[in-house]
């Protein structure tokens, strides 16, 4: 039997925690009512459950003896990050152990020469890019949430970026993986010089939402910085002549490093908060961005404005130093958090569509936000369309979570009618499970959840994400929503 | 040899429901190196059509039969291409003729540290399995993280998986190629994979490019073995990697109908 439920759990909590304590330490393990309540959700704060415990490990091994705790005495187990996913995925969807990642920060080695670096997942994403600038290199993954969000965290999402569209995501960059797999057992794939013979594994264990195991150190690729890089913001008096200029540049043969598309409400919260000029009658920006050697990215992101004014933007500036091209990723990738200056509560939403029905697009989230009666603004990364819709409301009203979450189901409906996917970077987490079973047939999902077995990964490990199976989890759903308080 | 070319999708999945052992091709031109196999053999090469193009959104979608000329035809008329070095260059090119072919193989491309490995470069697949299921994954999007990434796992699989059936690739501007190859290898070669400080170009017979992540050779190796980070061959996967992987043939391939194997 599974403990799951909470008030069964509850009692014997500060027994668990103790006998835990034991093996791995007192230090590590921390329950109670604050515990429970910091770590009942991820970023995604619609779906909540409290943990039984946190476990705060500090080496694979740690980890390892928490997993065989966990299945010696039933208790589902859920690893963690930095909390910042978007889906629910580091939710404790049974309640259970929480291991958290946060304790494992170590870069264990790197090479310059050979262009790889190794490191403990818990590791926040920019640090690693720290390490290596002085050598004139960095990790190309780059999600917003990226001077805190965790290596492992970037794995299990396969996260991306705004850098995504030139450099790809999380999984491009990935050559070697230390995981716990569901028995407790440390298993090893790949290294520095790249995966061993035989089936490609890692492909399955990247972006598996922790569901297949516990990844506790990566073997990640380097890449060189460029030589140039130059950031242009333009701006739009409407949202489709902005979306239109999207689907012109994608298509113009020129790759831009970055292409991310900020609309009005996201703006006026944005310059709320930092210096940036936002031109009078602006509808959307466009931030634009090209690397490479100086010349090509200066005819690069000539090019691209060109096509911007041959799409009616009023204004367009490049940026002229390195301080001004921060300013303008500062606001790009803080721009979520401004949105906290329209309504108490966001939920940011991830799914993509063709960049050439972006137009249609935009214009159907509009028009689902009007008809459920919340906010919304958008921020997202354009190029490779894949939206952020972020409705902003006020959880406290009655019936607000229900517009939201029914707001998000319409706005993914529309994704998939345009030729889309449910989710781009954010995971299906908790959030989307219902929503997968309409991209891939019963049996594509029965064969993906089957990959549990491959792996040895019980169903008590990251319970009821992806491909939930069991009553549980069914069970469940209901007591997740509305634990917000 | 024993060689069936279906027509379409739907007698792909009944030659499939026989039961019988079977090895899928695609054009046969990587029979080579492939360890010699006397049943009964499926060619794809009959599915060959390009089912969608839309370059406004950087994708193709075509049957895995479809010759990867065609494929770059396609995708060349709008400025776009596969950013792999054409078979001119021979094994410095893409390895196999048709798209399933070449993904089967998953062989690396002189390109591959500037643009990425083929891997990178599938975004989707429509697969059979040996039973004759039929399984999708991935999205017709350039992004997607729904699901697993079964699709990117069959890369490298040589058809012991699934069977590839259509694929769904994303595709690169022309103009952003890197420079192309300065020599050719004609003949079939082992390609490793290797770590630049510990290149030994003594240890091959050609060494093209010390600064790519990878090896080619004209001289056969034993096995497709990866250079670890003091010079060794590694030895094959660990036991414990060696187990997933079984497992993850036992669920695609629960009877062994799928016939693979590298030529040793």
């Amino acid at each position: 039997m599974i403990l799951g439920y909470n008030e069964f759990v509850s009692q014997t909590a500060e027994q668990i925690a103790c006998n835990l304590g034991r093996i791995v330490g007192e230090e590590k393990v921390l329950h109670g009512s604050a515990v429970e309540r910091v770590y009942s959700s991820d970023a995604y704060t619609v779906e909540r459950f409290p943990p039984t415990v946190v476990a705060l490990p500090t080496s694979t091994e740690d980890i390892a003896e928490i997993v065989r705790f966990c299945r010696e005495h039933d208790l589902p187990f859920t690893p963690r990050g930095a909390g910042t996913g978007l889906s629910g995925g580091a939710m404790p969807a049974l309640g259970g152990a929480v291991i958290s990642t946060k304790k494992l920060t170590a870069i264990l080695d790197f090479s310059i020469e050979d262009q790889w670096l190794h490191a403990q997942s818990g590791i926040a994403n920019l640090k690693i890019t720290k390490k290596v600038e002085p050598f004139g290199y960095h990790f190309a993954p780059d999600p917003s949430s990226q001077s805190v969000s965790t290596l492992g965290g970037n794995i299990a999402m396969n996260s991306g970026g705004p850098h995504t569209l030139k450099y790809g995501v999380t999984a491009q960059h990935i050559l070697g993986l230390r995981y716990v797999n569901g028995n407790g057992e440390i298993i090893t794939i790949g290294g520095p010089a790249g995966q061993q013979p035989g089936y490609d594994l890692l492909s399955l264990l990247i972006g598996s939402e922790g569901t297949l195991g516990i990844v506790t150190e990566a073997w990640v690729k380097l890449t060189k910085n460029p030589s140039a890089i130059c950031t242009a913001s333009t701006y739009f008096s409407t949202i489709e002549d902005a979306s239109k200029c999207v689907g012109a540049m994608v298509r113009s043969g020129v790759m831009p490093a970055a292409l991310e598309m900020m609309d009005h409400y996201v703006l006026a919260a944005v310059a709320a908060a930092y210096p940036i000029h936002v031109p009078k009658g602006t509808a959307a920006m466009l931030l634009i961005e090209t690397d490479g050697e100086p010349e090509s990215a200066k005819s690069d992101i000539d090019e691209l404005i060109s096509i911007a004014e041959q799409h009616n933007s009023i204004e367009t500036a490049l940026a002229k130093n390195q301080a001004e091209r921060t300013l303008l990723w500062t606001a790009r990738k803080k721009g979520v958090g401004a949105l906290g200056r329209l309504a108490p509560t966001v939920v940011t939403h991830d799914g993509v569509i063709p960049p050439s029905r972006l137009p249609e697009m935009l214009e159907a989230v509009y028009a689902v936000v009007q008809s459920q009666n919340i906010g919304v603004a958008n921020i997202f990364h354009a190029g490779d369309g894949n939206l952020h819709p972020i409705f902003y409301f006020d959880e406290r009203e009655p019936g607000a979570i229900d517009r939201v979450v029914k707001a998000g189901e319409m706005v993914i409906e529309k994704c998939l009618e345009l030729g889309g996917s449910v989710t781009g970077e954010h995971g299906i987490g908790v959030e989307k499970t219902d929503l997968l079973a309409k991209m891939y047939s019963a049996n594509s999902l029965a064969f993906q959840a089957r990959l549990r077995d491959v792996f040895g990964s019980p169903q008590s490990c990251n319970p009821c994400k992806v491909i939930p199976s069991g009553k549980g989890c069914l069970e469940h759903k209901v007591r997740w929503r509305g634990v917000a308080t | 040899m024993n060689i069936q070319t279906p027509d379409n999708i739907s007698d792909l999945k009944e030659v499939c429901r026989s039961g019988e052992q079977i090895r899928v091709i695609g054009s046969g031109s990587a029979l080579a190196w492939l360890r010699e196999w006397t049943g009964k053999h499926i060619s794809t090469k009959k599915l060959n059509q390009v089912l969608e193009f839309r370059p406004d959104d950087l994708v193709i979608r075509a049957q895995a039969g479809t010759t990867i000329e065609e494929i770059q035809s396609v995708a060349q008329k709008s400025g776009l291409t596969l950013p792999i070095p054409s078979s001119e260059f021979g094994w410095l090119g893409y390895a196999g003729t048709t798209i399933g072919g070449m993904l089967a193989l998953g062989l690396p491309h002189y390109w591959q540290s500037s643009t990425g490995s083929i891997r990178d470069w599938i975004i989707a697949a429509r697969t059979i399995s040996s039973s004759g299921e039929e399984l999708e994954f991935g999205a017709q999007v350039v992004k997607s993280v729904a699901g697993f990434d079964v699709h990117r796992a069959l890369v490298g699989s040589r058809g012991g998986l699934l069977i590839l059936a259509e694929i769904t690739l994303r595709l690169f501007p022309i103009k952003l190629l890197p420079a192309p190859p300065e020599c050719t290898i004609k003949e079939p070669c082992c390609i490793n994979h290797g770590l630049r400080s510990q290149f030994k170009p003594e240890w091959f017979h050609l060494a093209v490019d010390a600064s790519q992540q990878l090896i080619w050779t004209e001289q056969p190796l034993p096995n497709y073995h990866t250079i670890g980070p003091k010079g060794e061959r590694l030895p094959q996967p660990l036991p414990q990697v060696h187990a997933i992987q079984s497992q993850l043939k036992k669920l695609c391939d629960p009877n062994g109908v799928l016939i693979e194997g590298w030529k040793s």
